[in-house]
This record gives C-alpha cells, sequence and structure tokens, in this order.
C-alpha cells in the first residue's frame, strides 16, 4: 500500500522516467530579472518561451493550432526545467497554481486555449491531479523575439 | 459588513458556477489564498472590441458579469462569501482596438461590484489592459486572488 502511495503521491520524477520526458537544460536570465523567485511555499516563474527550434509568429495568421500546441508544451518543459532547478527535485511540487498563458495572436484568433493545452496537458501528464492549475490563456499582440507563446506560472512546494 | 447580506440587500443574484471547457480548474486554494481562473462574460454579452465593436458601457457591463461569474466560482470553492477576507488583486484582460485606451473604465465593472459586496475589503490591487485578442472573442476576461479568512 506504501508503494501504491508512494507512485500517486511522489510521482512527478518517475512520471518523467515512465513517459520518456526529458527536461531542457535551465536557460541563462536574458535580462534585468530572474527565472524564478520562492516566497513562502509559493514559486513564481517568470516568463518562459519555446526551444529555438519553434517556428516564430503570430497564432491566426502565421502557425496553426497544431504548432502553438507543440510550442506550448516546449515552454511547459522548459518552465518545468527552471522548477527542477530551483527546488532540486519535481517531487518537490504539491501543485500547479496558476498558468498565464499568452498567445501572440492575429487580431481575429480566438483558440488561445487551444494553444495553451499544449503546456496544461504536460503538467497533468506530470503531476497528474496535482497538475491541474488555474489559468488565463489569452492573446498578445508581440511577443519578446516574436515566440509565438510565453508562460508564467506559479507552484506550491511542499517544506 | 456580511458579504452574503449585502447581496440579499442590494438584489444581487449570482449565476451558477461554469465549467471548465479546456486543461484548467476554475479555482486553486494555496494557504489562505484563493486563486481564482481567467473568467468571461455571460453567454448573452456581445463578443467584440472595445474601440470598435463595443461601448464603453457594454464593456463595463460585461466586466460586471464577468464579476459575478466569479463570485459565483469563490463561493462554490468556499461554501459563503463570508469566508473571503479581502480582494487581494485582479487582472483585467480587455479586448481592444490599438488605439483603445478606457481599459480602466470598462474594469470597474468588476471592481465596484467587489466593494458593493465586500466594502473596504473589496477594494484590490489592479490592472486594466488592452489585449489584442481572448478566447472566442469575449470582450472582457478577468483573473482574481482573494484572501480567505
Amino acid at each position: 500500500l506504501f508503494s501504491l502511495w508512494k507512485e500517486f503521491t511522489l510521482g512527478a520524477t518517475q512520471n518523467l522516467i515512465d513517459k520518456g520526458i526529458e527536461l531542457p537544460a535551465p536557460g541563462p536570465n536574458a535580462a534585468s530579472f530572474v527565472k524564478y523567485v520562492k516566497t513562502g511555499n509559493l514559486l513564481f516563474v517568470s516568463g518562459h518561451g519555446p526551444a529555438d527550434e519553434f517556428p516564430k509568429g503570430k497564432l491566426g495568421s502565421d502557425l496553426t493550432i497544431e504548432e502553438g500546441y507543440a510550442a506550448a508544451r516546449s515552454v511547459g518543459l522548459a518552465i518545468l526545467a527552471t522548477v527542477k532547478n530551483a527546488v532540486g527535485d519535481l517531487d518537490k511540487v504539491n501543485r500547479v497554481v496558476k498558468v498565464l498563458g499568452m498567445v501572440a495572436s492575429d487580431p481575429e484568433f480566438g483558440d488561445q486555449p487551444k494553444v495553451i493545452n499544449g503546456c496544461s496537458d504536460l503538467f497533468v501528464e506530470v503531476f497528474g491531479e496535482n497538475g491541474y492549475h488555474t489559468r488565463s490563456a489569452v492573446g498578445f499582440v508581440a511577443l519578446p523575439g516574436h515566440i509565438s507563446v510565453e508562460i508564467e506560472a506559479t507552484f506550491e512546494i511542499s517544506e | 459588513v456580511s458579504a452574503e447580506q449585502n447581496l440579499k440587500d442590494k438584489g444581487i443574484v449570482l449565476p451558477a458556477p461554469v465549467k471548465p471547457v479546456a486543461t484548467y480548474v476554475r479555482w486553486v486554494k494555496t494557504g489562505n489564498l484563493l486563486f481564482v481562473s481567467g473568467t468571461g462574460p455571460a453567454n448573452d454579452h456581445p463578443a467584440g472590441k472595445l474601440g470598435r465593436d463595443l461601448t464603453i458601457e457594454q464593456g463595463y457591463e460585461a466586466a460586471r458579469s464577468v464579476g459575478l461569474q466569479i463570485l459565483a466560482t469563490v463561493k462554490d470553492a468556499v461554501g459563503s462569501l463570508d469566508n473571503v477576507q479581502r480582494v487581494v488583486k485582479v487582472l483585467g484582460m480587455v479586448n481592444s482596438v490599438p488605439e483603445f485606451g478606457d481599459q480602466p473604465k470598462v474594469m470597474n465593472g468588476c471592481s465596484d461590484l467587489m466593494v458593493e459586496v465586500f466594502g473596504d475589503n473589496g477594494f484590490h490591487t489592479r490592472s486594466a489592459v488592452g489585449f489584442v485578442a481572448l478566447p472566442n472573442q469575449i470582450s472582457v476576461e478577468i483573473e482574481a486572488t482573494f484572501e480567505l479568512k
């Protein structure tokens, strides 16, 4: 029973291994800010972008929803790499609290939620029920370097 | 001052809380903070952008509708609005054409409601800003954070 409990409650790291999910190396800070701040048992993670190989541009004019979804998943992996770097072990995450999904959008594009699901689905894959979070998924006129998706997130950390 | 009593006295009726339509939940409680997801207005409010499709008054009404929906979610989360200590933070996202600059007047629709319901504890930190596009081109989306007793 203990091993069962362990599987369901301490399983984020194991989930990564089981599902073959590889985290990228946490990137350097690109401006006058840091990638994360821990206050109390909350970890705030700065806006992250996708890996370099993902195409630039806006949803609704340059990129398909599927390309946006894949970019959002890439952002999620980068965020998890930062979390792991911050707290040492993804198993120290109690739950995902909040996600702000910023989608570079053509003015008439309205499927931001389908794009940000790329990140949200990843968090549920990795953390199970504790991966569900509050969220806003909304359209921005321009993002740094013309990346398609930027996401910031808040996590609750166990002591 | 009781928030629940204020609702009754002012005849404010909360809608049924909506269900998420993607991979997220309506609220998360952590410590004494309650985070509420980005929420849109009721379906009878017109879609479109401020500065082109909608007047400030229509935006104000939409923002009030969002506020009611958020309060319905809070009540669903913690049982009674009287369990709210105060409103902490509101992010008001207004679907805007580039030249529109009256996002604060739109967002007052939600903020005024919070003060009506919670009195002085309804005042909150806020950003009210323009977004190029929102899901299904709703006019206003708002996320909020509450402190619980």
